[in-house]
């Protein structure tokens, strides 16, 4: 199996910070491109980690996904995409995974919606079930963004 | 006179400090209500929806995991969707809250009703809550109604796209969800080729429109595109998904209207009543306290029929050159069959 193309899912958590990181790792080793996904809310964080609300600050927050979430990949070899879309986290993810034909999806363990919840979901569990190309779960066992 | 259904009283959905969706919400829209209509509303008691009608629109197994998740203290369904120990207990009687103004109106009680209620429901769908949403009220009064033979159109002007409706709905034959809200923005979805499943084709009207859209291009919306399918559908009810967050002060959505602007969409949807004691209102989105009380206000007014002090209606920069190309998607996709 070849892998061409990585998607990541990032929200300014430490959480998919870290997924960040080793997506770029992985892709270094395998001479693959990454796809820095963020699924816009009705709520984000901007570059300082401020909550703010999406509509009036969407700038900031797609400033943020740019500037201060997609470091890892900066100054570095590999080809970044970025896809930013209004919408669910698990349905915005299984969406560009589709729409951009990756061959991998990377998603930290817990996003800015903490410890996932038994019986509703989290959106890593969400996309593993949902997802047509293997997932990636890498753990974070630091505490919360928010 | 109007039916006033809330759960301002017991209202134990607490969020964190920095969220838009918070108690002070209800207190606001209740101080404007009262400044409005209170001598002539009638104010409904407490009643929590039960399980079996919560479940006409919601699969069991998320009611479950969401009383249990509040049970242990509470915790996050999405990083916007935030839940507290009395979460549970207070959506339940939102919900019942408007099924409580139905049967109210339906006993004679009022012209109109105003279902005054946190959290909000047009985003929650089958399976899940989300968006600030944990149980649909809107849809679960509409079940109810279906449930008895009768029709029911719902309309959504909250700026936000009421997916969860639209999923709930969207091969329910009698029920009719027309929505106009703001795109792109969340919840990304609300398509005007989406337009209902096969055995509704035709009865999920969407109408999206730029950020800048003001007054004059949704009330054309409202004349040149729902107004038609209203008279073809012929609804024993008419709900309302009102949020106001279409209001130009209001930090999560990028439309210009004004309180003004409200009284007008009020006159629009109370003429889609087949009779008076056939509208309720339900309250959604809306975020501004200050512009959330003025809307409030005059969206009460006009229900009750009273000279109401409001902003001067709005003509936003965008929009009405949308409602041609809305018109012909509709009927290109209507000629193509298109359900999804």
């Amino acid at each position: 199996m070849t892998v061409h193309r990585i998607l990541v899912g990032l929200d300014g958590s430490l959480a998919a910070h870290r997924a960040a990181q080793w997506s770029d790792e992985l892709a270094r080793a395998l001479g693959a491109e990454i796809v820095a996904v963020h699924a816009l809310g009705l709520t984000d964080t901007d570059q300082t980690g401020t909550r703010v609300m999406t509509g009036s600050h969407r700038g900031d927050v797609l400033a943020a996904f740019d500037e201060v979430w997609c470091a890892p990949f900066a100054n570095g070899p590999t080809p970044v995409r970025q896809v930013a879309r209004d919408g669910e986290p698990a349905e915005v993810l299984l969406a560009a995974a589709r729409s951009e034909v990756v061959d991998l999806i990377v998603l930290g363990s817990r996003g800015t919606g903490g410890v996932p919840q038994r019986g509703l979901g989290s959106t890593s569990s969400r996309v593993a079930e949902s997802a047509e190309v293997p997932v990636v779960i890498v753990p974070f066992h630091g505490p919360p963004t928010d | 006179m109007i039916v006033v259904s809330a759960n301002a009283d017991d209202d134990r959905h607490e969020t964190p400090a920095w969220h838009p969706e918070r108690r002070e919400r209800l207190a606001a829209v209740m101080g404007a209500i009262h400044s409005v209509v209170d001598d002539d509303c009638v104010a409904l008691g407490r009643r929590p929806a039960s399980l079996d009608e919560i479940a006409r629109v919601h699969t069991p197994a998320y009611v479950r995991a969401l009383k249990d998740l509040c049970a242990v203290g509470g915790g996050e369904l999405d990083p916007d969707t935030i839940v507290a120990d009395g979460s549970y207990v207070t959506a339940v009687r939102a919900a019942g809250a408007g099924l409580a103004a139905i049967d109210a109106l339906r006993e004679g009680a009022g012209d109109a009703a105003f279902v005054a209620v946190r959290p909000p429901g047009h985003h929650a769908g089958v399976t899940r809550g989300m968006g600030f949403c944990l149980f649909n009220n809107v849809a679960i009064s509409a079940a109810a109604l279906v449930e008895r033979g009768e029709r029911v159109a719902i309309i959504d002007w909250d700026v936000h796209h009421g997916n969860g409706t639209q999923e709930i709905f969207w091969d329910e034959p009698n029920v009719l969800y027309a929505s106009i809200h703001q795109s792109p923005l969340f919840p990304g979805t609300g398509h005007v080729d989406d337009m209902g499943g096969v055995n509704a084709t035709g009865l999920t009207i969407n109408i999206p429109f730029p950020a800048g859209t003001g007054g004059n291009a949704i009330l054309r919306a409202f004349d040149e595109v729902i107004a038609p399918a209203i008279d073809g559908f012929e609804p024993d009810w008419v709900l309302v998904s009102a949020g106001f967050d279409a209001h130009r002060d209001d930090p999560l959505g990028g439309f210009v209207l004004s309180s003004g602007d409200f009284a007008l969409l009020t006159r629009r949807v109370a003429a889609y009543a087949p009779q008076p004691g056939r509208l309720a209102l339900f309250l959604e989105g809306g975020y501004d306290l200050n512009a959330l009380a003025a809307c409030v206000s005059t969206t009460v007014a006009t229900l009750d029929d009273r000279a109401w002090p409001s902003e001067p209606t709005t003509t936003g920069v965008s929009g009405v050159d949308s409602i041609r190309a809305i018109q012909d998607e509709r009927q290109r996709s209507a000629d193509n069959g298109a359900s999804r």
